[in-house]
C-alpha cells in the first residue's frame, strides 16, 4: 500500500510539473491516467520495494554528491589521457568482488562504475563484476573499494533507520 | 553564448557521424550512434534556449527515451538475433 | 546577480562544449572499441552535465528547470545501462580488448 501511494504521488507530481496547464479537465485526465498506471503496475506485480526504494531516498543525495565529485575527477583524468594519445594509456581488465547479492546493490554498483569515465563494467556475475579500465591506476582505485564501501554504508544505514 | 555551445555540440555530432561511417566493427557504429543520440538531446535543449522556446525540452525528453530504447533494442537483436526470448532460457539475465 | 549568472552559464556552456569536442576527438585517438567507450563517456557525462548546468543557470527556478533536471536524471540513469549493454554484447560476440601499456594498433 505504501509503495502504491508513493508511486501515485510521484506520477502525479511529474504530471503536474510537466504539463503546466492547470484546468479541471487536464488535471482530471492526469489523475485518471496516474490511477490507470498504478492499477497496471499492481496487476503486473511491479510495485514493490525494488521499484520504489523509499528507504534509500534520504541517503541517495549524499552518495550522488560524492559520485559527482568522483565523476569530475575521472573526467579530468580521461581528458588528459585523450590529449596524451594512445601512448599514455594502459587498458586493463580486472574483476571486482561483490559482497552483497541483492539486485539493487549490484545495479547501483555496476552503474556507478560505468558512469565514471575510465571504467566500464563489462560483465556482472553473481559474485564479481568484470571491469574494463582505461589505465591501471583507475583499476587500483576501484579495487581499493571506496565506492563499494560507500554504497554498502548507505544501504546499511538505511536498513538500520527502518528497523 | 548558446550559439557557442550549439556549435560545439554540432562539431561533436559531426565527429561521431564520421566514426559511425568508418567504425571498423558494428559495435563502434552502435556506440557512435548512441552518443550521437545523446548529443541530439543536448542539441534540441540548447536550440530551445537559443530560439527562446523552452517547450523544445519536451521533445528532448521524448528523444532521450526513444534513443535509449532504440539502442538497447538494437543491441539485444545483435546479441541474441531476436527481440524476444529464445526458446532455451538458459542464458542468465537480460540485456 | 544577473551579470554573475550570465558569466557563470557562459563558463559552464563553453566548458561543456569543450569536453564534448574532446570526447569526440577521443573516439578517433583511442585504439580499440573499449577504450573508445571511455572517451565517449566523457561527452556523455562531463559534457552533458556541464551544458545542462549552464542551461539550468539560465532557466532559473521554473517548470523549465524541472524539465532540464528530469532530462539530466534520465540520461544519467540510462547512459551507463546502454554502455554496459554495448560492452556486454561486444564481449559476448568475442571482441577481445587490447590490454597493456600503449595498447598499440
Amino acid at each position: 500500500m505504501k509503495y502504491t501511494a508513493s508511486l501515485f504521488a510521484n506520477l502525479l507530481l511529474v504530471w503536474l510539473l510537466l504539463s503546466g496547464h492547470y484546468t479541471v479537465l487536464i488535471t482530471g485526465l492526469g489523475l485518471l491516467s496516474c490511477a490507470l498506471v498504478c492499477w497496471l503496475g499492481l496487476r503486473m506485480g511491479l510495485v514493490d520495494a525494488e521499484s520504489q526504494p523509499l528507504r534509500l531516498i534520504t541517503r541517495l543525495p549524499l552518495y550522488w554528491l560524492w559520485l559527482t565529485r568522483e565523476m569530475a575527477r575521472s573526467n579530468l583524468r580521461v581528458v588528459t589521457r585523450i590529449i596524451g594519445g594512445p601512448g599514455a594509456i594502459s587498458p586493463s581488465l580486472v574483476s571486482v568482488p561483490v559482497s552483497e547479492k541483492t539486485a539493487l546493490y549490484q545495479a547501483i554498483y555496476a552503474n556507478s562504475i560505468t558512469l565514471t569515465p575510465g571504467t566500464v563494467s563489462v560483465r556482472v556475475q553473481a559474485d564479481t563484476i568484470d571491469v574494463h579500465a582505461l589505465e591501471d591506476t583507475a583499476a587500483e582505485d576501484l579495487e581499493q573499494g571506496e565506492m563499494h564501501r560507500r554504497i554498502l554504508q548507505m544501504k546499511r544505514s538505511s536498513e538500520r533507520g527502518a528497523g | 553564448m548558446f550559439a557557442v555551445a550549439m556549435f560545439a555540440v554540432l562539431v561533436t555530432m559531426l565527429l561521431l557521424l564520421v566514426r559511425a561511417l568508418v567504425g571498423p566493427s558494428v559495435y563502434d557504429r552502435i556506440l557512435a550512434i548512441n552518443i550521437f543520440g545523446t548529443k541530439t538531446v543536448l542539441f534540441i535543449a540548447v536550440l530551445g534556449f537559443l530560439s527562446g522556446r523552452p517547450e523544445f525540452l519536451d521533445i528532448a525528453l521524448v528523444y532521450a527515451l526513444i534513443n535509449f530504447i532504440g539502442t538497447v533494442a538494437v543491441l539485444k537483436f545483435m546479441e541474441y538475433g531476436d527481440l524476444g526470448w529464445e526458446s532455451a532460457s538458459d542464458r542468465e539475465g537480460d540485456v | 546577480m544577473d551579470v554573475a549568472a550570465y558569466y557563470l552559464s557562459w563558463l559552464l556552456l563553453s566548458a561543456g562544449g569543450l569536453l564534448a569536442v574532446i570526447g569526440g576527438i577521443g573516439t578517433f585517438r583511442m585504439p580499440d572499441l573499449y577504450t573508445r567507450m571511455h572517451a565517449a563517456s566523457v561527452t556523455d557525462t562531463g559534457g552533458m552535465l556541464l551544458i545542462m548546468a549552464g542551461l539550468l543557470v539560465q532557466a532559473g527556478l521554473s517548470l523549465v528547470s524541472f524539465k532540464l533536471l528530469l532530462i539530466v536524471f534520465f540520461l544519467l540513469f540510462t547512459s551507463p545501462v546502454a554502455t554496459h549493454a554495448l560492452a556486454r554484447a561486444a564481449l559476448h560476440e568475442g571482441h577481445k580488448p587490447r590490454l597493456g601499456p600503449g595498447a598499440g594498433p
